[in-house]
């Protein structure tokens, strides 16, 4: 998996890319702790190209909510691909969830 | 055009071949699938006597290749053959290997050879390669150079000897779409092969060998729909299925993920549902079932793939207790949510100690 981060202010973006899953999920945790060393306004996640999310993933995005809900911030998700926003909506994450609409699946 | 009698061939006292019977007609594409030694490819190897076949009959174009005072180089001409490693002159540049057999055994001009030989290059698609030594070609390019060699001596059939088994899975498409236009193009040519959609698709008639003979043949569709006989239903049987054995905690699950996907790719399965399968097998080997793995213990996988109703069913085994992790509503339960969204029906049973789960998606 690749993340990039942009920042601005504090606002954050970290654009996933490749497969979120149980052997990649660490490597987000550890970009997270990182972001989260300093107050956060809004994290967004971009999974524009994001090809995978399993239940690793979603652990990591519940914990990461919880923490910028703690800071007084707010997390949304966007770009996530249909299968991807399945499993998002599954797991009750379309609250937070703004899907781009895209043509691609 | 090319008729096999009683053909055998024998290695010391080890009988390889042991009574061939076909017929191979002209436009015909014939695969030649089977086990791994059963002499699919000694017979091809016996067919251009890159191999003397030890008795029986070879008659070409109503000629019996096996009888003394046969010009073999010349009958050669007429067969081309493409390996399983290339088989081309490392020290010729790709235009020098096309033009070689042509020059040398047709006695075409250099001009003439060169002209035919990048039109060949054109069609495999490696116009731009013709200068370029075959060390600096990927795999897939190099078999493709091969094919093109073999066609500049206009043989009447070509003999393919496991043409993608020794490339990456990203080289192997390449390679048979060539192939497959030679065979739009009414190539006659007999493919030793374990690409069975490529099989299926691509042939008019199928050999299945074992046992040293032509074990039952048909069209694709006989044979890979309806087999007759044990050994092919056998074989057909597994290519159905995917096993898969996870022995420690910190197993490969990437190394799961690229046997699932080939297997897939086999099916030609559509990427939607190869990621569902994928994403079955991670939450419920990594959430559900290693957790409480111990030492020792193995958890099986099988991943069936039932081809009249489109449907997959993986089929997880794990020793133990009674434990239907379907039921366990302990922990996130994000694991237990998607697996039940992602698929149609769980079935858990129990017996000798074994539990299985019966996934069908």
């Amino acid at each position: 998996m690749m993340i990039h981060k942009t920042q601005s202010d504090s606002d954050v973006t970290l654009a996933l890319t490749g497969r979120l899953d149980s052997v990649t999920q660490s490597e987000l945790t550890q970009e997270l702790e990182k972001v989260f060393e300093a107050k956060i306004n809004l994290l967004t996640l971009d999974l524009s190209a994001l090809e995978y999310l399993s239940s690793a993933g979603l652990r990591v995005f519940l914990s990461a909510r919880k923490k910028v809900t703690q800071m007084g911030g707010k997390m949304k998700i966007v770009g996530a691909n249909e299968a991807i926003s399945e499993i998002l909506q599954i797991t009750g994450y379309a609250d937070i969830t703004v899907m781009a609409k895209r043509g691609k699946r | 055009m090319i008729t096999v009698e009683h053909l055998s061939k024998k290695f010391g006292n080890f009988s390889v071949l042991k009574d061939i019977n076909a017929e191979i007609k002209k436009g015909e594409v014939i695969s030649i699938i089977g086990p791994s030694g059963t002499g699919k490819s000694t017979f091809l190897r016996c067919l251009n006597l890159l191999e003397q076949p030890s008795g029986g009959h070879i008659v070409i174009d109503g000629e019996d290749i096996l009888k003394k005072g046969v010009n073999v180089p010349k009958l050669r001409q007429k067969m081309g053959m493409v390996f399983q490693s290339f088989n081309l002159y490392e020290h010729l540049t790709v235009m020098g290997n096309v033009t070689l057999g042509p020059i040398k055994l047709r006695g075409q001009g250099k001009k003439e050879a060169e002209e035919k030989a990048a039109e060949l290059l054109r069609m495999v698609g490696l116009s731009e390669k013709a200068d370029s030594y075959p060390d600096e070609l990927s795999g897939g390019q190099k078999q493709r150079v091969a094919i093109a060699r073999c066609l500049a001596m206009e043989p009447e059939i070509i003999l393919f000897d496991e043409p993608t088994s020794a490339l990456d899975p990203t080289m192997i498409s390449e390679v048979l779409a060539v192939i497959r236009r030679l065979a739009k193009n009414g190539m006659t040519m007999a493919i030793v092969t374990h690409e069975m959609d490529f099989a299926r698709d691509v042939s008019t008639r199928v050999f299945y060998m074992d046992e040293g003979f032509i074990y039952e043949e048909g069209s694709p569709k006989d044979i890979f729909e309806s087999p007759q006989k044990e050994k092919t239903r056998a074989f057909i049987q597994r290519l159905r299925i995917l096993k898969h054995e996870i022995g420690s905690q910190h197993f490969d699950l990437y190394k799961l993920n690229a046997d699932i996907e080939a297997f897939c790719a086999k099916h030609t399965i559509d990427k939607s549902i190869v990621g569902n399968i994928l994403l079955i097998a991670e939450e419920t080997l990594v959430n559900m079932l290693l957790p409480l793995k111990k030492e020792g213990q193995i958890i099986s996988l099988a991943l069936e793939y039932a081809e009249k109703r489109g449907e997959f069913q993986m089929v997880l085994g794990y020793p133990g207790e009674v434990y239907n992790p379907m039921l366990d509503e302990g922990g996130d339960n994000l694991a237990l949510m998607i697996v039940k969204k992602k698929t149609k029906n769980i079935q858990h049973s129990y017996s000798n100690g074994i539990n299985q789960l019966l996934i069908s998606m």
